[in-house]
């Protein structure tokens, strides 16, 4: 019974839940992208299109460690696999959109366009194609890699003890 | 496809992290080491609804992730809060017990200065300290200090300081090494009373 009459209320929180899902993923994916692009790219493209927008720093770049964590085969305990340096920053338009990005490695400028660009893709989605085109040029740049190292595979098959034969 | 709210009303820092931290350090720290002389906040800086000026300086320069903050139910507006998790990263807390920095505004209820930490005789450190904002320091001879860091003896006023406080610090006094150390500031004004002020008059 009340597996039938429950999914009414539950089926609409869920939807809302899964709305805010979808927005929360579609900005993981854009600030991820950022986050991989070199300063020089980000640069020019904000310099081309956005640079009349007025904007200030939130909290300025701040260069600073986080422990990288890992579980063995992504299921054991939980262990410190290192330390990263990453620089973080906060940006708002003038129009008090907040955008955040957190890149590793210690350029400033770099976290701070990634983190200019964000708070345009939470504005009006504006950057869109920008994005599309890096995370375009990120896939066929792992491919690429995949795809030199797939050709060193060595296959382990050839080197079997012997009791099978 | 639905974004969460992208405008927020969260304020800046320090326009130039380091020099200006330094800087109100710098006076903060010479506030605390003469206490009862008046100094000027040195920069300017946002400021969120529920604090001053020159408490939210304060804070931005000495409270961290690791430094529980309380506010009073006067001060802890959602905006001094987040601005405080967001630029600090402390956690704020309610339990006035745990606090290592406690906020109020004069003319809120003080009758929580009596639960704060005094710290204990291994890690006298451990203390608390008051950050209270209050309308006008002035040095008009109202209480009479003395004690380390004042040659001879200094004179201060805080406008609207009740009994209860001066009673308090009569208690607090006593407990040296442990006690609380008070940070009095107006928007502009600093001035501090350390564990070790004795304090005459009213």
């Amino acid at each position: 019974m009340t597996a039938q009459t429950a999914p009414d209320v539950p089926a609409q929180a869920k939807d809302q839940k899964s709305n805010a899902d979808v927005a929360t993923s579609a900005r993981q994916r854009w600030m991820a992208i950022l986050a991989r692009t070199d300063r020089a790219t980000l640069e020019a493209e904000w310099r081309a299109k956005f640079g009349d927008i007025a904007w200030s720093h939130l909290r300025e770049p701040q260069i600073g460690m986080v422990m990288v964590r890992g579980r063995a085969g992504g299921a054991g305990q939980r262990f410190n696999l290192g330390e990263m340096t990453v620089t973080r920053c906060a940006v708002t338009l003038a129009d008090g959109t907040v955008g955040h990005a957190y890149v590793k490695g210690r350029d400033r400028f770099q976290a701070q366009y990634a983190a200019l660009f964000d708070a345009i893709m939470l504005r009006d989605q504006a950057s869109s194609a920008f994005i599309d085109g890096l995370a375009d040029q990120q896939a066929a740049a792992k491919r690429d890699h995949a795809r030199k190292v797939a050709a060193t595979k060595v296959d382990f098959f050839t080197l079997v003890r012997g009791e099978n034969q | 496809m639905t974004l969460q709210s992208p405008t927020s009303d969260l304020l800046p820092g320090f326009d130039h992290a380091a020099f200006d931290s330094n800087a109100v350090f710098r006076v903060i720290l010479d506030a605390m080491s003469r206490p009862g002389r008046i100094y000027d906040r040195p920069i300017d800086i946002a400021v969120p609804d529920g604090l001053n000026a020159f408490a939210a300086a304060t804070l931005l320069a000495l409270a961290d992730s690791d430094t529980t903050v309380w506010l009073s139910p006067g001060c802890a507006t959602q905006a001094a809060s987040r601005h405080l998790k967001f630029h600090c990263g402390s956690p704020i807390i309610t339990d006035i017990v745990q606090a290592d920095f406690a906020v109020a505004a004069i003319d809120d209820d003080l009758s929580f200065i009596a639960q704060l930490k005094v710290g204990t005789a291994e890690y006298p450190d451990q203390s608390a300290t008051l950050i209270l904002m209050v309308h006008d320091i002035t040095n008009i001879p109202q209480m009479r200090l003395s004690g380390p860091g004042i040659k001879d003896s200094h004179t201060l006023e805080v406008k609207g300081l009740p009994a209860a406080f001066h009673a308090w610090r009569a208690e607090n006094q006593p407990l040296f090494p442990c006690g609380v150390d008070v940070i009095f500031v107006t928007d502009t004004k600093i001035a501090a009373l350390s564990r070790t002020t004795r304090v005459e008059g009213k």
